[in-house]
């Protein structure tokens, strides 16, 4: 008898199989299935670095960039050292390297949600390590709240939505990218500027919502 | 005392039933490698035959070689290496069903054993071999798919592998 399908290897056991590659070879595994990338963001490394001379350095950083370049996902990050290091000359890769393991948070939120299919309401506040936010294949969500202080892409693509709120777009909402409105009840956006042209946009569709609400706190 | 020099040499069995419904007598001493089969006797459950539900004859036959070969006492280490080498060449479907089974009895070095096995079997092949040979269909659509892959397009070069062994 032919396997069922491979899904039904529980994730525990794929986790087990995942662990025995190394990042490289685990990489491509992502896009088996939905349940594989769940696992693969879920298998980490935790990079430990203990550094002890200039030298260490420049390797700690060519590994994180590694880890940038490749998207690997890190779990753990820790840099420790016996000697003091001039502040001028680490300080800039500290902010770097923070920024190389806290990278992954936009796959993490995008296996936050692929483990939770039936939330109804989400609210995403100080995201600003999030370049791009999606929400696909929310079968329940019926209310968004997203707070920014930058402009990051944000698709929605959620039929059932009917409540979406939208904070601190600086400039207009280039990026705001709404599929599929027809439950959408109210809309609140708070921005520095008028989004014009995004406005000309959604108008059309402005008869299918009951209630329009667009709040400009300065050049409105 | 006669009770107590019987019970040092006495040997207890247990009887192992597959999902098919074959029986396999096996010595306590060896099939307590399973920790879920070590509890039920610990638990005083193990009287009769222990039927294994999720385990079929032919992967149930493989266990029980596994630890026959593993039970402490009676394979010096080069045996068992030669061992875990030829039994991690068998088809990767019964590497699965094994490690499955593993899993459920609750044989660690067994279920490491598969796991690595079969990540070296899967190791630099094309995302749609793997699917092949886990039997999966992608329940990604095409646009999402199409993203991953722009992710980390080098994860998708390169001299991949097609064949499903």
């Amino acid at each position: 008898m032919a396997r069922a399908t491979g899904d039904i290897l529980p994730d525990y056991l794929i986790h087990k199989i995942l662990s025995y590659l190394n990042p490289e070879e685990a990489a491509p595994m992502k896009i088996i299935s939905k349940t594989w990338l769940h696992v693969w963001l879920m298998t980490k490394a935790n990079l430990v670095f203990d550094v002890r001379s200039r030298k260490d350095i420049r390797i700690v950083d060519k590994i994180m960039e590694i880890y940038r370049d490749r998207k690997f996902p890190i779990d753990e990050f820790v840099f420790q050292s016996i000697r003091e290091f001039d502040s001028r000359e680490v300080f800039f890769l500290y902010d770097k390297w923070l920024g190389v393991a806290l990278q992954n948070d936009e796959q993490m939120l995008q296996a936050l949600l692929t483990s939770c299919p039936l939330i109804v309401s989400l609210t995403l506040e100080h995201c600003g390590g999030l370049t791009k936010i999606e929400l696909l294949n929310l079968q329940k969500i019926r209310s968004v709240s997203i707070g920014m202080n930058r402009n990051q892409h944000v698709k929605i693509h959620t039929p059932t939505l009917e409540h979406l709120s939208y904070f601190g777009a600086r400039e207009n909402l280039p990026m705001l990218d709404i599929v599929e409105r027809q439950n959408l009840k109210s809309l609140e956006i708070f921005g520095e500027r008028r989004p014009i042209w995004y406005l000309d946009q959604v108008t059309g569709k402005i008869s299918l919502m009951k209630e329009l609400e667009s709040f400009y706190n300065s050049h409105g | 005392m006669a009770e107590a020099s019987s019970s040092i040499t006495e040997k207890f069995f247990l009887t192992l039933k597959s999902s098919d419904g074959d029986e396999f007598v096996l010595e306590e001493s060896i099939a307590i490698q399973s920790i879920t089969i070590k509890n039920m006797v610990e638990d005083g459950c193990s009287s009769s035959v222990i039927p294994l539900s999720k385990v079929d004859t032919e992967t149930l036959i493989k266990v029980i070689e596994y630890m026959k070969m593993h039970s402490s006492t009676s394979s010096n280490e080069e045996e068992i290496e030669n061992f875990d080498k030829k039994f991690v060449s068998n088809s990767i479907n019964t590497i699965l069903n094994i490690l499955e089974a593993a899993n459920f009895l609750d044989i660690n070095n067994l279920l490491e054993l598969c796991a690595e096995a079969v990540a070296n079997r899967i190791k630099n092949k094309t995302p749609e071999a793997v699917r092949k040979i886990f039997n999966i269909t992608s329940d990604f659509t095409p646009e999402e798919e199409a993203e991953i892959r722009n992710e980390t397009p080098w994860a998708f070069e390169g001299n991949l592998d097609h064949s499903l062994d």
